[in-house]
């Protein structure tokens, strides 16, 4: 049994399609198995990109982006918490953000109010990382 | 190792080589990562501030104390892989020299990695110490 048995439908527009296919043949060979080994690179790099957010993220998210004008307003330079989809406190210190009533949440947001980190992080040398399943 | 205002640490070996690590204990919202554990190589090349294993950084409850997804950034590798790094508020501190930093932990999917990056160390005096494989914090 071949560990490229199992089948997924789909369509692309043409053109990476056409992309898609000339890239696989120049770094797989013009071989049968091109386009599976391909797929597979490009699914796996794909699921490991990015994270799907729990429901409880996403509302808590989603509370931030509502209320983030309202925070700068009253609260800058401020540690604030969300928690349940809604604002919980606000702290001076992060010391007083992090405790956590045992249980209460399965995710919450903090923030130092004003501070927005960078947006691309070098990752390292030493970075390893764990295979993503079978290759 | 202390004493004279200097905290040191041997290097970790890793394969054939060794590296430069660092003592720290790491706050997260439900568990301070103990000083065994905590032993943490030093990469000039992770511009970030504190790198931890997918599992450290759910072990340690940083899920609950993220930044809004907005703030999370992309992580780059030297080979060009691009991720989506969670971001997280963490407090490091090293007791002996009573030194207290606020920063961010980040951790990707895949990664097993513990790493303190050029934001960390830009706060700390180091002093490599090769020939006795020594990394020293001074006051």
């Amino acid at each position: 049994m071949s560990k490229y048995d199992d089948m997924i439908k789909g369509s692309l527009p043409k053109e990476l399609e056409e992309m898609f296919r000339k890239k696989a043949m120049e770094k797989y060979g013009y071989s049968k198995g091109a386009i599976s080994k391909a797929l597979e690179a490009a699914i796996k790099l794909w699921l490991r990109y990015d994270y799907e957010l729990t429901d409880e993220e996403e509302s808590n998210n989603k509370a931030f982006e509502s209320m983030i004008n309202e925070l700068e307003a009253k609260y800058q330079g401020m540690y604030v918490v969300i928690a349940n989809g809604k604002f919980i406190s606000a702290h001076k210190s992060l010391d007083e953000a992090l405790k956590v009533e045992k249980g209460k949440y399965k995710h919450r947001i903090i923030f130092k109010v004003g501070e927005k980190p960078v947006k691309k992080v070098r990752l390292g040398w030493r970075v390893a990382v764990k295979p993503a399943g079978r290759t | 190792m202390e004493g004279g205002g200097k905290a040191c640490w041997p290097y970790l070996k890793s394969d054939s080589f060794e590296f430069p690590a660092l003592g720290l204990l790491i706050k997260g919202p439900l568990k301070t990562l103990p000083l065994k554990e905590s032993m943490i190589r030093i990469d000039t090349g992770y511009d970030g501030f504190l790198l931890l294993s997918e599992e450290k950084y759910r072990r340690m409850g940083f899920h609950l104390s993220e930044l809004p997804r907005k703030y999370w950034p992309e992580g780059e590798t030297v080979a060009g892989e691009i991720f989506r790094l969670r971001r997280a508020l963490t407090i490091i501190q090293i007791p002996k020299l009573d030194v207290r930093l606020e920063g961010y932990v980040d951790t990707f999917h895949g990664n097993v990695e513990d790493l303190a990056g050029l934001k960390l160390i830009e706060n700390l005096k180091l002093l490599l110490d090769g020939p006795s494989l020594l990394a020293c914090i001074i006051r």
